[in-house]
């Protein structure tokens, strides 16, 4: 454990909390892409949590990903969240320079239950959750599309106080700058034009053609639902198995808000069934572990809207082009000098999602 | 040129050590999951060694099928490489400015899905190919 780093931590805490804070055990947790995580162990002397806690800090990382917000603006996405009633930790004490110069950080409360997608699906113990995970997600959903531009017109707003994203950025790698998804549609007018402009973008960079992909986007842009029909709302962006905690008695959190925006509620409901997310379980359509209708009926009793099946295909169709294009960039970024053997073994698997693409696009013709 | 034994055989020699006998002594199992991935890329490089030529030269007489206009009868094995990408490079030109239609874009659609079977037989051979999933 990082001596200087607990010691900065309590005195973030104390400032934070308005009484003393101690630091018992300070952990790194496997992150994301564009996070770093560690379980903290503190003794809160004061404020609403008073007393020994378990927490999650979460910390900007040294390189971000295009499209995703760094951990200010995600503190902003979960406290909206939280407040409509959503099942994820709270996030508390923003801080910067915490764990890095120039990093954004804040803590989350500590959530129990499982993560590992093969787990999720797989696991004898969860088998009592999984008959009740669509329906408890569906609701989960409901919540996180009741935030709309209406509600919350300046979510994703830079403002002054709002910190650039951090990191690294195509950008300053020096390479062909990519269409800020956030920046584009700040206002939320439009879930589907910045978006296909954003997946041309990650196309473009790529240096060798890929047939296969040109085809789908194309196919895309030329069977796009009906202008109009898609309404605006919040979406989680990444809503899918291994971003939310399963315990034996069912869902215990949803996680992982860094790749929340404007969009429309199809693409959150299309992405937990896109084909990579069901870890092996192709039978079980919504995320390896229940069928279509158990997660639309959940939604629709709860959200009050109809899920058009059509629209939501055509999403997953997406989230198979953009998941092959990311998996690519992840290749890319070994190639860059990111000397990680999974980001290789990855981009070498985009033909998963190609070849899943296609199949999607053939079914519906 | 080297003696045998060949490329692909000292590559599938490897993936065996990495999962018979490495794998086992990994106690950290994060390390134990990359020793893993290491192996099926190395297994999987290996069946690309062996299916190359074959399946270089199915891709290319389909392109050319295709591209009728621009493509090229070279057949010297050292240029083909060379000639897919080129036509690679057109056939995504095509589709990307909807040249394609009707009979054209069908062709190009049952092109690229056998390509894409091809490609996974070799990178991910375990990979479901049926049409008829949910």
């Amino acid at each position: 454990m990082s001596d200087e780093l607990r010691l900065r931590i309590e005195r973030h805490l104390t400032e934070a909390t308005g009484g003393a804070a101690s630091v018992r055990a300070l952990d790194p947790l496997v992150g994301g892409a564009c996070q770093d995580n560690w379980l903290v162990e503190a003794e809160l002397s004061s404020g609403p949590l008073a007393g020994w806690r378990k927490l999650v800090l979460r910390s900007d990382a040294l390189v971000s990903l295009t499209g995703s917000l760094d951990r200010a603006g995600e503190l902003r996405v979960v406290e909206a969240a939280v407040a409509a009633g959503v099942r994820t930790p709270a996030a508390r004490w923003p801080a910067r320079d915490l764990t890095r110069a120039g990093a954004n950080a804040y803590f989350l409360d500590f959530a129990d239950g499982e993560a590992i997608g093969r787990r999720v699906v797989g696991s004898p113990q969860l088998e009592a959750a999984r008959a009740r995970l669509a329906d408890e997600l569906g609701r989960e959903l409901a919540k996180i599309h009741s935030i709309t531009p209406a509600t919350h017109p300046s979510l994703f707003e830079r403002d002054g106080n709002l910190p650039q994203p951090s990191g690294k950025t195509p950008q300053q790698d020096g390479k062909t700058p990519q269409p800020d998804l956030r920046a584009a549609d700040p206002r939320g007018t439009d879930p589907i034009g910045p978006l296909l402009a954003f997946t041309r973008g990650m196309l473009e960079t790529i240096p060798e053609p890929r047939p296969a992909l040109e085809l789908a986007l194309r196919w895309l842009d030329e069977h796009r639902p009906a202008p109009g029909a898609a309404e605006v709302t919040l979406v989680h962006g990444d809503f899918r198995t291994g971003n939310f905690l399963v315990t034996p008695s069912g869902l215990s959190a949803i996680l992982d808000w860094e790749f929340a925006r404007w969009g429309t509620p199809a693409e959150d409901l299309a992405w937990i069934s896109v084909r990579d997310w069901r870890f092996g379980r192709l039978d079980r359509p919504v995320g390896g572990f229940a069928r279509r209708e158990e997660l639309y009926r959940a939604y629709e009793q709860a959200s009050g809207r109809r899920v058009d099946p059509a629209e939501v295909r055509w999403w997953e169709i997406v989230g198979n082009v953009r998941w092959a294009l990311g998996s690519i960039h992840q290749g890319l970024r070994y190639l860059a000098g990111d000397r990680d053997l999974e980001l290789i073994a990855i981009g070498r698997r985009s033909v998963e999602m190609e070849w899943e693409a296609l199949r999607l696009i053939g079914r519906s013709r | 040129m080297i003696d045998p034994p060949d490329k692909a055989t000292l590559l599938d020699a490897v993936a065996l050590f990495l999962v018979g006998e490495l794998k086992g002594a990994v106690a950290d199992p994060k390390l134990g999951f990359r020793v893993l991935i290491a192996a099926h890329l190395t297994a999987s490089v290996a069946a690309e060694l062996r299916g190359d030529d074959a399946q270089d030269a199915a891709e290319l007489e389909r392109l050319r099928a295709l591209l009728p206009d621009v493509a090229t009868q070279q057949n010297d094995p050292a240029e083909r490489r060379a000639e897919l990408a080129r036509l690679n490079g057109e056939l995504a030109k095509r589709l990307r400015g909807g040249a394609l239609d009707g009979d054209a874009w069908r062709a190009a659609f049952d092109h690229l899905q056998a390509t894409l079977a091809e490609k996974l037989r070799v990178v991910s051979p375990r990979f479901e190919l049926k049409p008829d999933i949910e």
